[in-house]
C-alpha cells in the first residue's frame, strides 16, 4: 500500500501541518488522486490519521466519484474522523452525500452535528436547506440552532444577490 | 527586541500557555534575542470554533472561511500585531498541531491545546513573524515533521532570525522602556 504512495504525499501525510497536502489537491496530479483513494481503504496496514487526511484531501479534489467509498467509510469512524469525513461529503455535494449528511442531523455530538450544518449550507438545495431548517429550530443545543439560523440566512442572502447579479 | 502578543484560548481547551511561551523565549531568545510578551490572554466561550474548520492552509491563494474569518477577529485592538489562538482540533485531522494561514489583515495562527511537541506554538509563530518557510535541517524548528525533530530544542538559522528581528511586528526594548 505505502510502497506505491508517490514520495511527496507520502511526506505530505506525515508532516505536522496540512499545507503541503494543500499543494497536491491544487498540483491535481492522477497518481496522488489514485493514492489517495487507495488509503480510504479499511485495510489495517493503512495508519487511520492518513485515511483521515485522505478523506481531507479528497473531499477538496472535488472528484464525486469517490463519494460511495467516503459513504461506506462513516459508519466506521471515530468522532473527529467522522467530523472530517462530513466536511468533504458537503464539499462533494452529490445528492447521496447530502442524504446520509442530513442523517447526522439527530448525532449525539454537537460537534458533529455543526459540521452536518456546515455541509448542508454547502450543498445549499432544497431538501439541505428543509434540513437545516429543522435543525434551527429543533437542535437541543441553543450553538446549534443559532448556526443552522445564520448559514440559512446567509444561504437566502447569496441566493437574492445571485439573482440580482 | 520584544514580540507583542495576544492569546485567545476557547473555552473548553487547557493549553500549557507557560510551556509554550518558555519554549518559545527559549528557542528565539538563544538564537535571536528576541522575546514573546504575552500582553493580554482572552478566554472565548464559542463551542462552533472549537473544531475549527478551514478551507485550506496555504502561504499563498489561501481562502478565509467563515470561521476563521470570525475566529481571527478575537484578540485585535490590544496593542499586539500577532495573535495566538488555542483550539481544541481541526477538521484537517487529528495529527495536524497547527496552521499559520491568516486573513491577510489579521495575522495570527492556531494550534491545537494539547499537543506533545512544546515546539509547535514557536514553529507556527515562525512562519508568520518573519514568513519563514520549512527547511529539510531536523534540527531546525522549521522541519515539517515533528517527530523527527532532533536535539529538542531546535534550533533557528541566521537567516530566519533576521526575517524574524525585522519583521514590524518586533518592538525594540528601549522603544518600551521609553514609553513607560
Amino acid at each position: 500500500m505505502y510502497r506505491e504512495i508517490p514520495p511527496e504525499l507520502k511526506d505530505a501525510l506525515k508532516a505536522f501541518e496540512i499545507g503541503a497536502l494543500d499543494k497536491i489537491i491544487e498540483r491535481k496530479r492522477r497518481e496522488d488522486f489514485a493514492a489517495l483513494r487507495r488509503l480510504l481503504s479499511l485495510d489495517t496496514a493503512v495508519d487511520p490519521g492518513d485515511r483521515q487526511r485522505a478523506v481531507y484531501a479528497l473531499g477538496r479534489w472535488g472528484d464525486p466519484d469517490v463519494v460511495p467509498e467516503i459513504l461506506a467509510l462513516l459508519p466506521e469512524l471515530k468522532e473527529s474522523q467522522a467530523i472530517t469525513a462530513i466536511e468533504a461529503l458537503g464539499r462533494l455535494g452529490t445528492k447521496a452525500a447530502r442524504e446520509v449528511v442530513a442523517s447526522y442531523a439527530g448525532h449525539p455530538s454537537p460537534q458533529i452535528r455543526k459540521f452536518v450544518v456546515q455541509a448542508l449550507t454547502r450543498i445549499g438545495d432544497a431538501a439541505a436547506r428543509a434540513t437545516l431548517r429543522k435543525i434551527a429550530k429543533e437542535d437541543r443545543q441553543a450553538w446549534v440552532r443559532e448556526l443552522a439560523s445564520k448559514r440559512i440566512k446567509m444561504i437566502s442572502a447569496k441566493t437574492v444577490a445571485k439573482k440580482v447579479s | 527586541m520584544v514580540l507583542p502578543v495576544v492569546i485567545v484560548v476557547l473555552d473548553g481547551t487547557s493549553p500549557d500557555i507557560d510551556r509554550d511561551i518558555e519554549t518559545a523565549n527559549v528557542i528565539w531568545g538563544n538564537e535571536c534575542e528576541v522575546w514573546v510578551d504575552v500582553l493580554e490572554t482572552l478566554i472565548v466561550n464559542r463551542p462552533d470554533l472549537l473544531v475549527f474548520s478551514q478551507d485550506d492552509c496555504k502561504a499563498t491563494n489561501h481562502s478565509v472561511s467563515n470561521e476563521e474569518d470570525e475566529l481571527f477577529s478575537f484578540g485585535r485592538g490590544l496593542g499586539a500585531d500577532v495573535v495566538a489562538y488555542y483550539i481544541q482540533s481541526s477538521s484537517f485531522g487529528d495529527n495536524v498541531l497547527g496552521c499559520a494561514a491568516h486573513p491577510a489583515d489579521r495575522r495570527g495562527f492556531w494550534v491545537v491545546h494539547d499537543t506533545t511537541f512544546n515546539f509547535v506554538w514557536a514553529h507556527e509563530a515562525t512562519h508568520v513573524v518573519g514568513r519563514n518557510f520549512h527547511v529539510i535541517d531536523a534540527d531546525n524548528l522549521m522541519h515539517p515533521y515533528a517527530s523527527e525533530v532532533t536535539n529538542p530544542p531546535p534550533d533557528l538559522n541566521d537567516q530566519q532570525c533576521r526575517a524574524i528581528v525585522d519583521d514590524p511586528a518586533l518592538l525594540s526594548i528601549e522603544s518600551i522602556v521609553l514609553n513607560l
